[in-house]
């Protein structure tokens, strides 16, 4: 079996052209909308998503309580994927 | 399977979604699993919305894996004990962020780890952006990574063959564990087996590190590092035997025919037995097709005067017949 690696992930599954074609347009989404994220949600998401820190590390690099940290990650949750698949 | 884009969820059913998978990463008691379950029932678009948590989750990470915050290879979403619980429903939501996020938007000077494995009876090859080629043997395993200063393989078991594309300023590297080999264009065979890691190279030079010591193998040469002794041999080989598996055969130079059998297994779901052990210590040499199980103890049983019949899950067993036997 001969797959260019640089595509393996698109090309070592069974997913069909649209799927792949789907990802890469909520990928591009993704970005775009933690982009259009207010800038404490924005980084609430990618502090504790992306960078992979816990509530407690994300609450005291932003100088929040734990409470609001939750709040925050949870609205940039919601408001994300309300823009990713909901509003193509 | 798809997120379904036409269908609009309200942003209350995401924000339930959302507090859902919170709870469910911590785990629910049982007064929240039939509430869970209602909320599921209640609504359908409440499977869609989970399904979209969970890819969004895969999107965050792929961001990780872009930006380089995640280094561990084929990461995965956290599964909660009580997320396992929910079986085929969230596994589903979960599968759908899978396929959702495939390898996206890599630049040739950074990708994420990527990891290769050929399953039993494949042979697998490879391209990459740089025209390299890799060729994975059955039951191989490796990983690749590609950074803005170099090409890393880790070779985890088996054997891979590599066609380097030159590029002076970006070596690849190639870590067998206790042996890593250097390398700016050229093709060559690795083998990790129990004991040692053979070298075999086509064309070009490798330079191979172990300890603080490094060696220069040519062209035409195969070199043999003993990992319990760590002493490296090297001696002549014909290039044109080299990784003859990626065209279906297999060359032999004087090795036992346990071994060979061995060999011949990675092919096979159904394989070859040997029933007699001292007949594992027969030596063997010349190029095999590797066309089935049937052929090859064919061969082997007009070579040795063996005696070859089919077991009830279809294996092939091979024994001295009684006028060998005496």
């Amino acid at each position: 079996m001969h797959v260019p690696i640089y595509d393996l992930a698109l090309t070592n599954d069974d997913t069909s052209l649209d799927d792949k074609l789907a990802g890469k347009e909520s990928y591009r989404r993704f970005e775009e909308g933690l982009q259009k994220l207010p800038q404490d949600e924005r980084d609430a998401f990618e502090l504790h998503r992306v960078q992979s820190r816990t509530l407690p590390q994300v609450a005291e690099e932003l100088d929040v309580s734990i409470a609001r940290v939750r709040k925050l990650i949870n609205r940039s949750h919601t408001k994300l994927m309300n823009y990713v698949w909901a509003k193509s | 399977m798809t997120i379904n884009k036409n269908k609009v969820i309200s942003e209350q059913i995401l924000a339930e979604a959302v507090d859902w998978a919170n709870l469910l990463e911590v785990g629910l008691d049982d007064s929240q699993q039939i509430q869970f379950e209602a909320w599921l029932a209640k609504d359908k678009m409440a499977t869609e919305a989970l399904a979209q948590y969970y890819a969004l989750l895969s999107l965050a990470e792929q961001k990780a894996e872009n930006t380089g915050q995640v280094i561990a290879f084929n990461r995965k979403p956290k599964r909660s004990t009580s997320y396992a619980k929910w079986g085929a429903l969230i596994a589903a939501g979960l599968a759908i962020a899978i396929i959702l996020v495939p390898q996206i938007g890599r630049n040739d000077d950074q990708q994420a780890p990527i990891h290769l494995e050929a399953i039993q009876t494949r042979v697998d090859n490879y391209e990459l952006a740089d025209t390299s080629r890799i060729w994975l043997d059955s039951m191989s395993e490796a990983i690749f990574e590609q950074t803005s200063s170099s090409r890393l393989m880790a070779l985890k078991s088996g054997r891979v063959f590599l066609d380097v594309a030159h590029d002076k300023s970006k070596p690849f590297i190639i870590d067998s564990g206790d042996v890593q080999f250097v390398v700016k264009g050229t093709s060559f065979e690795i083998d990790k087996q129990e004991n040692k890691v053979d070298l075999s190279v086509e064309t070009g030079l490798v330079e191979i590190h172990y300890d603080d010591v490094v060696t220069a193998v040519g062209r035409g040469n195969i070199a043999s590092f003993d990992l319990k002794d760590r002493r490296l041999e090297l001696a002549p080989i014909d290039e044109s035997k080299i990784a003859l598996w990626r065209e279906n055969k297999l060359y032999f130079d004087n090795v036992s025919l346990s071994e060979v059998v061995d060999e011949f297994n990675r092919y096979f779901e159904a394989g070859i037995i040997l029933n007699d052990p001292d007949l594992g210590a027969e030596k063997v040499s010349g190029v095999y097709e590797i066309t089935g199980p049937d052929a090859f103890s064919d061969t082997l049983a007009e070579l040795f005067s063996l005696d070859v019949h089919k077991n009830t899950l279809g294996e092939v067993e091979i024994s001295r017949t009684e006028a060998t036997d005496k």
